[in-house]
């Protein structure tokens, strides 16, 4: 298959993951117990194995991908939200992956904490008031949704290294 | 491919996410700490709409807030703290925040730009009278 091509696909393919996944778990009633509005962040498992396994530019694209739904679909506070948190949240998980010795787990962990750390900026930007109230909750949930990601990848790294192959030879 | 032969967790990595599980649960005792709340303040789209002093308040009353776009807040003030009743919101971040009592804490309604908060007093470690 010409590069070109493969590539193509392959963007179009993960794009449409990172999207349905965004869609779904933002349709996943809300667990009691768990921050309102918090997010399992899904979509992470799709930017982390592009982070990982195909670079910088395919997960930064991923990012644009999401948070440019997220404008469209819910206005410019859950663009921002997203955009800042997908950003921070990609670099961390690229620049984590680049050592051979990291595990998924800790990836996605930092990944998590990352993508909440940046939204909370956005939080304190838009509104200039202290947000330090939400730090544990996030930090504590941010853990838990990290090591998920992980988890997920490293159960679905098979298929998605099959796919990545057979597009990106 | 630099993902195909990696753990989930290793040992090292583990004790890392001990220790972001000890600082969270440090910081949320830090918060707990905080001066206690004197005085609740109402932002809409950065600017104070209602400010109510808690020791004030005889008993806990209901204000309603309009929030930026078409949200509709009810936020609850009284002299044991302030809390945000009910929201249109979609998020209800705002509401899951439960009732905020010490000075720092704050409600936060993105999509409606309000922002409910507590002031404390800050230059006094213990009040006597």
């Amino acid at each position: 298959m010409r590069k070109k091509t493969g590539a193509l696909a392959l963007g179009g393919l993960l794009g449409a993951l990172v999207l349905a996944l965004s869609l779904l778990e933002a349709a996943l009633p809300p667990l009691p117990g768990t921050p309102p509005g918090a997010k399992l962040g899904l979509s992470n498992i799709v930017v982390m194995y592009a982070a990982g396994s195909l670079g910088l530019p395919w997960a930064l694209a991923l990012v644009l991908v999401k948070g440019g739904f997220a404008l469209l679909a819910r206005g410019i506070t859950a663009g921002l939200m997203s955009f800042s948190g997908g950003l921070l949240s990609t670099l961390a998980m690229w620049l984590l992956l680049r050592r051979p010795g990291v595990s998924l787990g800790l990836a996605g962990v930092c990944g998590a904490l990352a993508h909440n750390g940046g939204q909370l900026v956005i939080a304190w930007l838009i509104t200039a008031t202290p947000v330090t109230i939400y730090l544990p909750m996030l930090g504590v949930f941010g853990v838990l949704t990290g090591l998920l990601t992980g988890a997920v990848l490293k159960l679905t790294l098979p298929a998605l290294e099959r796919l990545g192959q057979r597009l990106l030879p | 491919m630099k993902l195909k032969n990696r753990a989930f967790l290793s040992k090292r990595d583990g004790l890392w996410i001990a220790l972001a599980l000890l600082a969270a649960g440090a910081l949320f005792l830090l918060g707990r700490t905080g001066p206690q709340g004197q005085r609740a303040v109402v932002e809409v789209d950065g600017q104070e709409v209602l400010a109510c002093s808690l020791a004030s308040m005889a008993g806990p009353e209901e204000y309603p807030i309009a929030g930026a776009g078409d949200v509709a807040l009810v936020v609850e003030i009284g002299p044991e703290g302030a809390r945000v009743v009910s929201s249109s919101c979609p998020d209800q971040t705002c509401v899951g925040m439960g009732r905020l009592t010490r000075g720092g804490d704050a409600a936060l309604c993105l999509p409606g730009r309000v922002v409910l908060r507590i002031e404390g007093r800050t230059d006094a470690d213990a009040e006597t009278y």
